[in-house]
């Protein structure tokens, strides 16, 4: 029976200690006898109990010291942390396992009877993947997911994918482990203030309730807008803490605030009376806002701008009334977080935090305010007559209640017309730009290496039914699928790195893999080989959880748009570029990523240089992957 | 005005001329027929030229196939295209085009790369003739719900 005080662990510790130095003197065979940690001679002894395994011993006697509960826990902080967690929906919590959150992991994976499923646990083999993932559920869902941090290590790591995410001002729960009481050089006093200029929020509780409320405001601030990652710091003290009578406090949603009846009214008024009015769409915060533009579009029977195929949470793009419409002859356009407009209802963004956040005045490019003190208005490059700082999700149910209660019968009818004559328009618009689309993505069909529109154009038919996203960016592969593709979900397209820093595709697609799996949607990476290779053990995470992903290799063996910046510069400086592929380049050897899947666990194939096997390859793929095992598919491919 | 302004203006004035007596078709040119399109293509190659011309010059930023540009027509303007701005770079309006003086690729060079940017051929199929790209046209008649 264990003793309530604790002393039974030492005990035990000390024993597991004598046994490991016996187990380690008799394989040594030698005839001293063995010596533990404080010196202490122990003899020998054949009759002593079997020895511990080498991670026992590890564990005991090295320098992996656990850090143990200064007092017996009943009810653990951790278990009502991870509560919180559940209570607002997380679904997952990526890490990379680390002591200095082995409280909360514990919970997370023990916690309740039968044990907690979610949020579920997702193994990470870097904490840059495991925010990566987070990135790319955020963009797909429009909520946050989680992502846990092992101390200053490993926030260090998830730094860079961080830096990304609040870029794309992507909704996101950091969790930073903290324990000072174990190896110093994963603590510090302010742990936060390493990631303080891209971050929304940060704390760091000192309490056990503290923290509860803590992590309910982090939620709360990373999805109000501009929506952005944010960070707890966990100290160990309160993971381990004993809970008590202690109740997880209610969490209070934000109070996200959208234009007011008078500005809604005349906002209305305007869509109204106009005669050709119009809507700009860019992207909005969640698919229940994007159902409600759809919603506004179809009230007013204007035709609409769409961002679709440039990132995510835009207005469907083959929805009747998306296009340039029956005439472009517009008499009043209405902006949803983009122009060109007459008015445009234009939301915060990060910038907007810099002065606040931005202690170490780092001053990132990118992050300046260039425009009005919003941080908004600067960032436009759309022709916007009139800028209204307010969140544009926010506002529509007051435009939508105000459009239903000044429409009239007749303009109803006109509305009704309009919308007719939208819909041919715009289908006649759509297919004559396909047509030509279609003109110059067939130049180089047939060539080896397979060129980069072959390679959306096969995969094309073979997802149009499915339920799909496109998690990667398409910028490195001539984006083919923005003229080629239908982008009609919130998540089908989720936009570019951010930052555009490299990295990210995989862990992203993984991300949007793990808001995909149960909802009976796929996931499309067309992974360019340089991203690749930063963080590779994304792979084993999609087949470890099962992840419906494909991953398409973009292979032009280089990191080709240095090559090219490169041989730029060469050739300014007159030196010729017949030795630009040096540092730019992923040749000899070149590397077999299909054998690299396979060593992860993956299933794989290729590489294919021969484009008439490519589609039989890509069927095989997502076959694979809509039996929920991922797939990867090594095409090498002309460099664009 | 700066000398070098002066000097670039010549240049642009130069090229501009050569462009116009240029032919801007791809009509047989003897002058191709001086370089060697073996060698040229693995000049190609080595000067990374894949880079935006894609592999077979008919891909990426800046497909040659088909582009009709006067700046490829004779091995006189290609040559003085790349001459001139490798003297004057970047010229305006610039682009990310490499300068290639005579010390970087000789004018055998540049002969034997012509060679092979003349053997590529406008040889991609009619949309009709390609089953996929055929049927994502026919699927874009009717409308899409998801």
């Amino acid at each position: 029976m264990p003793k309530q005080d604790g002393s039974d662990t030492v005990d035990r510790r000390a024993f597991l200690t004598a046994a490991a130095g016996a187990g380690l003197a008799l394989g040594a065979n030698s005839a001293e006898p063995a010596r533990t940690s404080s010196g202490s001679a122990v003899a020998p002894s054949a009759s002593a109990a079997p020895a511990p395994t080498a991670a026992q011993v590890e564990r005991d006697t090295g320098l992996l010291r656990i850090s143990l509960p200064a007092r017996a826990v009943q009810r653990c902080g951790s278990d009502l942390q991870t509560q919180v967690l559940k209570d607002l929906g997380i679904e997952f919590v990526a890490g990379n396992p680390g002591s200095s959150f082995e409280g909360i992991q514990e919970s997370i994976v023990n916690y309740g009877s039968p044990p907690n499923v979610m949020p579920e646990f997702i193994t990470a083999l870097h904490e840059e993947t495991a925010v990566d993932m987070a990135n790319g559920y955020g963009k797909a869902e429009g909520r946050p997911m989680c992502a846990m941090l092992h101390g200053t290590i490993g926030l260090q790591h998830a730094s860079m994918a961080i830096y990304q995410a609040y870029y794309s001002g992507t909704p996101m729960l950091i969790i930073a482990g903290r324990d000072d009481g174990f190896i110093q050089a994963h603590t510090a006093n302010d742990m936060a203030a390493l990631v303080r200029s891209f971050t929304k929020w940060d704390a760091q509780p000192k309490t056990l309730a503290e923290s509860l409320t803590a992590i309910q405001e982090a939620y709360r601030q990373a999805i109000t807008p501009p929506t952005a990652p944010t960070l707890v710091v966990l100290d160990m003290e309160t993971q381990k803490a004993e809970a008590g009578a202690m109740q997880v406090p209610k969490y209070l949603p934000p109070r996200i605030d959208g234009i007011d009846q008078t500005n809604a009214r005349e906002i209305a008024q305007k869509l109204l009376s106009a005669n050709n009015p119009r809507m700009e769409v860019g992207q909005l915060r969640t698919p229940k806002g994007v159902a409600q533009a759809v919603e506004l579009a179809e009230l007013l029977g204007a035709c609409v701008g769409s961002r679709a195929t440039a990132g995510p949470m835009s207005f469907p793009q083959r929805h009747p009334l998306s296009g340039p419409g029956a005439s472009t002859d517009y008499d009043f356009r209405l902006g949803l977080e983009t122009g060109p407009a007459d008015i445009a209802l234009m939301g915060p963004r990060v910038a907007s935090l810099e002065s606040r956040r931005d202690t170490a005045h780092i001053g990132f490019g990118g992050l300046r305010a260039r425009g009005g003190a919003d941080g908004a208005a600067g960032e436009q490059s759309a022709p916007i007559k009139r800028s209204v700082p307010i969140d544009a999700e926010a506002s529509l149910p007051a435009l939508l209640a105000a459009v239903r209660s000044l429409s009239t019968p007749a303009q109803q009818r006109v509305i009704a017309e309009r919308q007719t004559k939208h819909a041919a328009a715009n289908q006649t618009a759509y297919v004559a730009a396909l047509e030509k689309a279609l003109d110059q993505k067939r130049k180089g069909w047939d060539l080896s290496p397979v060129s980069t529109a072959r390679l959306y154009a096969e995969l094309w038919p073979l997802i149009m039914d499915e339920d799909w996203c496109l998690a990667s960016p398409s910028n490195f592969s001539s984006g083919h699928h923005r003229e080629l593709w239908v982008h009609n979900k919130p998540y089908s397209y989720l936009g570019g790195q951010g930052a555009g820093g490299m990295g990210y595709g995989l862990g992203a697609s993984g991300g949007a893999a793990l808001a995909a799996r149960g909802r009976n949607r796929i996931v499309i990476n067309i992974q360019t080989d340089g991203d690749f290779n930063y963080a590779p053990g994304m792979i084993w995470t999609a087949v470890h959880h099962r992840l419906p992903m494909l991953t398409v290799m973009h292979n032009n063996r280089a990191w080709h748009q240095e090559l090219m910046f490169l041989q730029y510069m060469a050739g300014v400086r007159g030196r010729g570029t017949d030795r630009a592929h040096i540092g730019t380049t992923l040749r000899d050897p070149f590397i077999d990523y299909a054998r690299l899947a396979q060593g992860y666990g993956m299933a794989s194939e290729g590489p294919i240089d021969d484009p008439t096997r490519l589609s039989a390859a890509l069927a095989r793929g997502i076959a694979s992957v809509k039996r929920g095992e991922p797939y990867l598919i090594d095409v090498l491919t002309q460099p664009r | 005005m700066k000398p070098a302004l002066n000097t670039k203006a010549k240049a642009v004035g130069a090229l501009c001329a050569a462009m116009a007596l240029a032919v801007p078709t791809f009509a047989a040119d003897n002058a191709a027929a001086e370089g060697d399109a073996g060698r040229g293509k693995q000049l190609f190659h080595d000067h990374g030229c894949y880079g935006c011309h894609g592999f077979n010059g008919n891909t990426g930023a800046r497909d040659l196939v088909g582009t009709k540009s006067p700046l490829i027509a004779d091995l006189a303007t290609f040559t003085m295209f790349l001459r001139l701005r490798a003297d004057q770079a970047p010229l305006l309006p610039s682009s990310r085009m490499p300068n290639y003086p005579a010390s970087a690729l000789s004018d055998a060079q540049v002969r034997d790369i012509y060679a092979y940017v003349r053997t590529f051929k406008p040889d991609a199929p009619a949309v009709k003739d390609v089953p996929v790209l055929k049927s994502i046209l026919e699927s874009a008649s009717r409308p899409k719900t998801r």
